[in-house]
This record gives structure tokens, C-alpha cells and sequence, in this order.
């Protein structure tokens, strides 16, 4: 596997593709050989501006089954440092997330998931942990923690955040918008969600020509989106203007 | 109806209003707890509840619709630290020390946390403090669930999911406050850069103009002022890039929104849905082009209002609008100390918001006052305003120009009438207000 190269020690600097589009010059997905269809793991970094170091990282685990259903398996795990004059503090914020796809990533038929916020020697912060489940049908979402459930109606079909990045292999390329209703984190509910493929790049990676897919997503209730794949629709790069997350 | 068939109906009804009267009697007998919710950078108007088209904001809505809003709601300083010292201790800015970004409140004034603490509250605070540190580890008077510093656009999701958590385990009977402080829609500050860049120039994405909101009527009309405010120069921004701009804006009112929901929700399933005093603010507003600003700092309208919603089924009047009282985040901890039973603590200077709330008659404030552009220290050169019902009054201290509006014809503030004669006589009310309003302070 390639070494992530990020910031200045990249010494072709013109090679970045990543460069000469909306003043991004610090952040250098891996590309490499496509992902094999039948499965992939992915792990990407979340940056907050220019910064050089991620804050969290995101990694998905998807494995086809042989009765057809997709299995993705979520791990989100967020360093937080609080501020203190003499004893800062560090906390992780971690979801575990497992999620079930019917056959097509466009669709999430359930899922659940585990959060908690850990302290440095891993014991979990008294009163952060919350554990849900989730499914789809009938046109609703239902979200059960605690013994109770909250049904939501839904105008189109539910996509959790955590798998969202997956979703591209099965999206179209032309002036089709894909509809859906995102569910952020798992359980945070935001409608009218939409996802447009918008150009095709192209720039040199590496000596090599590399072709850019370009999404854009824009909704109630989130920043407007950028996302660039690959030829295989494996999500590389994506950017609100604050937040990016980078494939490693 | 006839008299017979209402004496008919209030028999019938009458076990049920015994019922209530005992629920709310067994109510009053316990103490309440309390939610405070604060985002940051929040003006009033940009809640669809406000009449806002451009943005969609169910939660906030649904508080408004089970409590009670105030339309006349301001900071009391429209800069993030100086706001909160208010929040936290009923005291201004210039009494906190707390008059510039990044300052701690003065060890002698006591905070929220400790007055309820000593009130018999389990106090807890998660998120934006800024008083010194902004996410910080330790907050005095609080239990500190701790988040990290960033950008709200994901530091957000983690003050929610921690309330949320709060209200999913908590057990016992003991009152408490838990205080939610979230950080948009203050990310909109990171876009100021943007508004001349390739950024909001190219902006690529398919948003139809009709999805854009109008730029303010008063973009262009930046009245005489005092120079500190015509420092910034916005001139060349096109119309479209302020659309942009606003419409980034309402993002992230809407992501605010959903986080606030997320928790929200946590709490109305919980056991403490019916004894939880809900109260929902912000430490200042946004310009978002009004006088061809960005940012706070100023000191017309869009700057100083802020929201200012109370809720709590069976305590608080549901769906109600008031208009007509100036209430200002100086009366956060009154307003919880009294449903506490608990006095306010010495020389607070805001007014407990339950008489308003529960439609009482009580004497009321006829202005506020207001700090604004207060860079250094106390003596230094700094702004004021006193908002009346009607009229603003603001000045900047070694700048002769004045400004005073009508805001009942000028609501988007275009007509300085500082000069008007018609209004010499109650320009020099405000005058005295504001002396009479500094001549109780206690600085710090």
C-alpha cells in the first residue's frame, strides 16, 4: 500500500490534482488500484481546514454476502482535546456502527449502532454511551434505544451517514439527481437530501492521466458537499470548505 | 351557549381543573430542572417560527410552539465571550471583566453553576464556554462533559450527542442543569474570507436562485456612524455572493436545528420531559449584509437581537408570543434561580422571566442597555446603546457622531435622526438612561 503523502514534503507539488481546485493544496488521498467489487476496506481522515493532521478517522468494512445483502461495518473514532490551563484533556468520541444494505447501496434496511465518549486509558465517560437500532419498511424509519421507538415517515429511502461514502458506485452519471433522506450519525434525521454527479476531471496523478468524478450534495440541514471518486465510484475526497475527509 | 350549559360544562370540568391544579401544585412543590440551550452567532430572525422562509427549523419551532418566545430578546454585548459572562452571571460584561474574547469572569461574581449547585443542582455543562478557554476541560460551578475545539460542523454533533446521552442514562430525583452550548451558526465567520473568493464566486452547486435568499433591503445603506464602524469595506461584494453567503448561513441554522433535535427528543422521552425548563438562546446575531456587514460587534438590530424561547409543559405558557418585553440573556439566572426558590445572586441585573411567563402582570424594564466595541479596558474608548421599545440610542465614546433610530418606521435602520430636532427631547431621555444605567455599574 502507498504511504500517504500530505503537505509540503510532496515534492511535485503540480502532480497534486487536488491543487488548483478550491485552494486545496495540502491533502493527498491514497489512489491506487481499484477496491475488488466483492468487498473493500476503507479508512479515511476528517480535516478541519488546512490543517495538516486529522482529527478523526472513518473506516468502513463492506463485504458482499453470498445471499446478497451488503454488510458495512463502521468504526468513526474522533480525538477531542479540552482546553485547561494546567491539565488538558483528551477524549475520544467513538461510534460502532453495523449496517445492512439490500442488495444496493441506495438503501439502508437497517443498521445499529454504539457511541461513547472514552478517556485516554479507555474506560468509557460516565453517561455517554447510547446504543440504537435501526430499521426501514413500510415507507418509515423506526429507532429503538432504551426500550422505546420512534417511527419517522420517510419521503425517500434512508442512507446513514457512516455508509454514505459507499454509496457512489451505485449512483448514475448524468442529470439525474439521487434523492434520499440522510441519516446522520445514525440517528439524525435530515430530508431532502440530493446528490448530483456535476463534471468529470481530469489530471495527471502520478505521471499517469487520472479521471475525477465529481458529485455535489446539497440538503436541508448540511453544508453543500463535494465529492470526487474514482472510475470505480470509490469515494476519494470530500469537502464542505470547513471539513474534508481524505482516503488513506 | 347559554349560561345553564356553561355552568353544565365548568361542573363537568370541574375534577379535571382539580386535577391540574394538584399536578401543577406537585409541580411547584419540586423543584424544576433546567435545559439551557445556547447556539452562537444566532440572530432572531433566522428561525422559520420567525417568519424565515429561507430556512427550516422544526426543533426550534417546536419549542416555540410548546412555550413561550420573546420578540424583544438582545445580548448583552454582541460578542461571544462578553455575552456569555451575562448568561453565566447575571452581571455585564464590563462588571464580569469580560469585555473582549478570551477573558475569565471575575473570581468574585458568582456563576450559573455555583448558584445552582448550591440551589441543590447537579450542574453540567457541555460545549462552547469561551470564558477563557472555549471548549474547555473545567468550568467553574459545573461538571464539564468535555468536547474538543473546531468548527461546529462536526464539533456540534458531539455537544448533542452527549446531551442526548444525558438524558438516555441519567437517574434519580435530584434537580438538575445541564446546559447545551452549541457553536453554529458561528462557522459563517469562516466564510467572510470567502464572500471575495473563488469560493462563493464559483459556487458550483445546483441551487435554483428562487432557493437563494434576497439580499437586505439596507445592504447598501450604511448610515453617518461612528467611525469605528465604516472600517470594513464590502463595497465590491456582488449580490450574488451575499445570496451565497446567507444561504450558507441558513445551513447552518438548519444543522443547529437538528442537533438541538436530536437531544430534544432524547428528553421528551425521558422521565423528566414534564419538569424540564427548556430555554433556548443565543450570545449574539449575525449581519449577514444588513449595512453591508458581516460578523457582530454592532450595534444595530441584527447584531443585538437574539432569540430568547422558554418551554416546559404545565409551567409555561405553550405557544405564546411576547412582544412587547425587553428581556435580555442578564435574565437567564434570575429567571432559574427563581423557579429554583433560591434568591438571585447580589447586584444581578436582570429580572426573572417567570412572571412574563406564566402571564402574570409585573413591572417591567423600559430599555436595555448595551455594550458593543469594548476592545481592551474598562476606561478605554467602547459603545453603548439603549434600546427602548421603539427608539435605539448609540454612541461610541470619544466619537462625536451619535446615532439614534426610530424603529418603528425605520425597523432596517437607514435614518440616523441624531439631528432631528423633532427628537432632541428623547434623545436626551436615552442620554440619561445610559448615565443613569453606568452610574450603577460596578466595573471590574
Amino acid at each position: 500500500m502507498k504511504k500517504q503523502r500530505k503537505g509540503k514534503a510532496l515534492q511535485d507539488q503540480s502532480a497534486n490534482p487536488f491543487r488548483d481546485v478550491y485552494g486545496l493544496a495540502d491533502l493527498y488521498p491514497l489512489i491506487g488500484t481499484r477496491e475488488p467489487a466483492s468487498g473493500a476496506v476503507l479508512k479515511y481522515g476528517m480535516y478541519f481546514g488546512k490543517g495538516r493532521a486529522p482529527i478523526a478517522t472513518l473506516e468502513l468494512k463492506k463485504e458482499h454476502m453470498p445471499d446478497g445483502r451488503i454488510v458495512v461495518d463502521a468504526v468513526y473514532d474522533k480525538t477531542m482535546h479540552a482546553e485547561d490551563e494546567t491539565k488538558p484533556l483528551t477524549v475520544h468520541s467513538v461510534t460502532k456502527a453495523a449496517f445492512q444494505f439490500d442488495k444496493s447501496l441506495t438503501a439502508a434496511k437497517a443498521w445499529s449502532l454504539k457511541r461513547a465518549f472514552y478517556a485516554q486509558d479507555g474506560s468509557v465517560v460516565p453517561g455517554t454511551a447510547v446504543e440504537k437500532t435501526v430499521s426501514t419498511g413500510d415507507g418509515s424509519l423506526r429507532i429503538g434505544t432504551g426500550g422505546k421507538t420512534r417511527q419517522i415517515r420517510l419521503k425517500s429511502p434512508a442512507i446513514p451517514g457512516y455508509a454514505l461514502f459507499l454509496i457512489f458506485e451505485a449512483l448514475p452519471r448524468n442529470g439525474t439527481p439521487f434523492r434520499f433522506t440522510l441519516v446522520e450519525d445514525g440517528d439524525n434525521v435530515k430530508e431532502d437530501q440530493q446528490i448530483l454527479y456535476a463534471r468529470t476531471l481530469e489530471r495527471q496523478w502520478n505521471g499517469k492521466p487520472l479521471k475525477l468524478y465529481e458529485y455535489h450534495h446539497i440538503g436541508a440541514g448540511i453544508m453543500p458537499q463535494i465529492y470526487w471518486t474514482d472510475e470505480n465510484g470509490r469515494m476519494l475526497f470530500s469537502w464542505t470548505a470547513l471539513t474534508s475527509y481524505v482516503l488513506q | 351557549m347559554k349560561r345553564r350549559d356553561l355552568l353544565k360544562t365548568g361542573a363537568a370540568a370541574a375534577p379535571a381543573l382539580l386535577l391540574n391544579n394538584l399536578h401543577a401544585a406537585r409541580k411547584a412543590a419540586s423543584k424544576p430542572n433546567f435545559l439551557l440551550i445556547i447556539t452562537d452567532q444566532h440572530r432572531l430572525d433566522a428561525i422559520a417560527g420567525h417568519g424565515c422562509r429561507y430556512v427550516s427549523t422544526p426543533n426550534i419551532d417546536r419549542l416555540m410552539a410548546r412555550g413561550t418566545t420573546f420578540h424583544q430578546s438582545f445580548s448583552t454585548n454582541p460578542v461571544c465571550s462578553p455575552a456569555r459572562s451575562s448568561i453565566y452571571t447575571s452581571r455585564m460584561p464590563v462588571e464580569t471583566g469580560v469585555i473582549k474574547n478570551g477573558v475569565p469572569i471575575k473570581n468574585s461574581i458568582a456563576s450559573m453553576g455555583e448558584c445552582l449547585s448550591r440551589a441543590g443542582y447537579d450542574t453540567y455543562h457541555c460545549g462552547k464556554v469561551h470564558l477563557p478557554w472555549a471548549y474547555p476541560a473545567r468550568f467553574r460551578g459545573f461538571n464539564v462533559i468535555p468536547v474538543g475545539t473546531g468548527f461546529a460542523e462536526d464539533n456540534d454533533r458531539d455537544i448533542s450527542k452527549a446531551t442526548e446521552a444525558f438524558f438516555r442514562n441519567r437517574q434519580g430525583n435530584k434537580p438538575f442543569l445541564f446546559v447545551s452550548s452549541l457553536l453554529n451558526p458561528h462557522d459563517i465567520c469562516a466564510w467572510v474570507e470567502h464572500l471575495e473568493s473563488n469560493v462563493l464566486r464559483e459556487f458550483p452547486f445546483a441551487v435554483n436562485d428562487a432557493e437563494l435568499p434576497p439580499v437586505p433591503a439596507n445592504l447598501h445603506i450604511v448610515p453617518p456612524s461612528p467611525g469605528i464602524l465604516l472600517t470594513h469595506d464590502h463595497s465590491a461584494v456582488s449580490a450574488t455572493a451575499w445570496r451565497r453567503y446567507m444561504y450558507i448561513y441558513y445551513r447552518y441554522i438548519e444543522m443547529v436545528d437538528r442537533e438541538i433535535g436530536r437531544f430534544l427528543e432524547a428528553l421528551e422521552s425521558s422521565p423528566y420531559r414534564d419538569n424540564t425548563i427548556v430555554l433556548f438562546t443565543s450570545d449574539h446575531g449575525e449581519s449577514l449584509g444588513n449595512h453591508e456587514n458581516t460578523g457582530k460587534g454592532q450595534p444595530y438590530e441584527e447584531s443585538i437581537r437574539v432569540p430568547m424561547i422558554v418551554s416546559c409543559p404545565g409551567l409555561v405558557a405553550g405557544g405564546a408570543a411576547d412582544m412587547e418585553h425587553l428581556v435580555s440573556g442578564l435574565d437567564v439566572l434570575p429567571t432559574f434561580c427563581d423557579y429554583a426558590g433560591v434568591e438571585a445572586p447580589e447586584h444581578s441585573r436582570g429580572l426573572s422571566l417567570r412572571p412574563l411567563l406564566e402571564k402574570r402582570r409585573v413591572e417591567w424594564r423600559d430599555h436595555v442597555c448595551i455594550e458593543w466595541k469594548q476592545v481592551r479596558r474598562p476606561g478605554d474608548p467602547n459603545g453603548r446603546v439603549v434600546r427602548s421599545s421603539r427608539y435605539k440610542y448609540a454612541m461610541f465614546r470619544q466619537d462625536r457622531q451619535e446615532m439614534f433610530f426610530d424603529l418603528e418606521g425605520d425597523p432596517l435602520e437607514t435614518r440616523n435622526l441624531i439631528d432631528s430636532k423633532e427628537h432632541s427631547k428623547l434623545i436626551q431621555e436615552h442620554r440619561q438612561k445610559l448615565r443613569a444605567w453606568e452610574a450603577r455599574m460596578i466595573p471590574a
